[in-house]
């Protein structure tokens, strides 16, 4: 990760994903941007600034991040995944599968890419198929709030109340605080399944 | 929620306006025994639906894909890896050199590597001497073509429904619909 003149542009790629972690987005533009004048065919780097742009609103620069990211690098099969999401978000949802299965295709066992295209499977209706992806990524990590959350979703649409009510359950448990509005809309939801039991 | 709730009770406003109405003919009608009246129904909350809630997708920052960081100079390259995947480090490096590179589904592994300012072929032939591996044609061992099957990638928007499902180990349901889904 040397630049030319013998930069190295780790630390500052590191300070970048710190900042954006916390939430400090201007400053992570800006220090992806100067780690990108020293890496500039960092393809992870692309990656990340993609989902700053998104975390904005900025979705047609950040399709060009992610699209630069996996030009840079094909086998980035986070930065697919990412860009199915965004193409989702923006009403492609055949862009989004077509991506979302060139990422599965790269990185069969990743479990954030499995939840991902189970959501486009079952945002299509196709419940079995978006199942079986869910089941296998709660088998693969059990604590990943999103999936139990999808698979919660699917249980329900296919009129498993008892066990999505488990497995919403098993959402509020993991979740730990990291998504308060969808927390109190699944509890809200789960008094209304039970009331209902 | 509070919609539904709405329309609800709109329903039990029209149910009543129907009861009055009958009532008041049974008036008119003195001959005729005065219905029973049936009791409205309890209203009912409604149940906030699985489509209510939104979905959640997985959205994935990359700290080190790879490993694996190098800098290309007109075919010499500087590349430092701790533990780099040979299945990452390989096509970078074949891509750098300008060669074509198949890899067989036994090429696995890690190697750390630091090259400083080197030709990107040589790079790749140390790798590729450090990992154990041999680059030939493996044809030429055997006195007939050796059968090589490779996983091609498939492309989605044109493969056939049966391509499609082998591939993707997706059911014909979903694999029918790609199909038909095109519009090109």
């Amino acid at each position: 990760m040397e630049e030319e003149n013998g930069t190295d542009s780790r630390p500052l790629f590191q300070q970048a994903l710190a900042a954006q972690r916390r939430g400090d987005i201007p400053r992570a533009k800006e220090l992806y941007s100067r780690a990108l004048d020293a890496d500039p065919r960092n393809a992870d780097l692309y990656n990340n600034i993609g989902m700053l742009y998104k975390s904005t609103g900025e979705l047609d620069r950040a399709e060009e991040a992610y699209r630069r990211a996996v030009s840079l690098n094909p086998r980035l099969a986070a930065a697919w995944s990412n860009l199915g999401v965004l193409l989702d978000a923006r009403g492609r949802r055949k862009d989004a599968i077509t991506a979302l299965q060139q990422a599965i295709a790269i990185d069969p066992s990743n479990v954030g890419v499995k939840v991902n295209l189970a959501l486009q499977y079952h945002a299509s209706g196709l419940y079995a198929d978006a199942r079986r992806l869910l089941e296998e990524a709660v088998r693969a990590n059990p604590t990943m709030p999103e999936a139990q959350y999808a698979l919660a979703r699917t249980l329900e649409a296919q009129g498993d109340r008892t066990e999505a009510i488990r497995r919403y359950d098993l959402f509020l448990r993991t979740s730990n605080g990291r998504f308060p509005a969808l927390e109190r809309q699944v509890t809200q939801h789960l008094g209304a399944l039970r009331a209902e039991q | 929620m509070s919609t539904k709730a709405e329309a609800a009770a709109g329903k039990m406003i029209r149910g009543g306006r129907v009861l009055s109405g009958l009532l008041f003919a049974a008036c008119a009608a003195p001959r005729q025994q005065a219905p029973v009246p049936v009791p409205a129904p309890p209203p009912v909350a409604a149940p906030m639906i699985a489509a209510d809630l939104p979905p959640a997708p997985v959205q994935t920052l990359v700290e080190d894909s790879t490993g694996v960081r190098m800098r290309d100079n007109g075919g010499r390259i500087t590349l430092t890896s701790t533990n780099a995947s040979l299945r990452d480090l390989l096509p970078l490096l074949a891509s750098a050199a300008g060669v074509n590179l198949v890899m067989g589904p036994e090429v696995t592994g890690r190697v750390s590597v630091r090259f400083q300012n080197v030709r990107a072929i040589d790079a790749l032939n140390a790798v590729i001497e450090q990992a154990g591996l041999v680059v030939g044609d493996p044809a030429a061992e055997l006195p007939w073509p050796r059968p090589v099957f490779y996983d091609l990638p498939v492309n989605v928007n044109l493969a056939s429904a049966a391509t499609i499902r082998a591939r993707f180990d997706v059911t014909q349901r979903l694999a029918d619909w790609l199909v038909k889904g095109r519009t090109f």
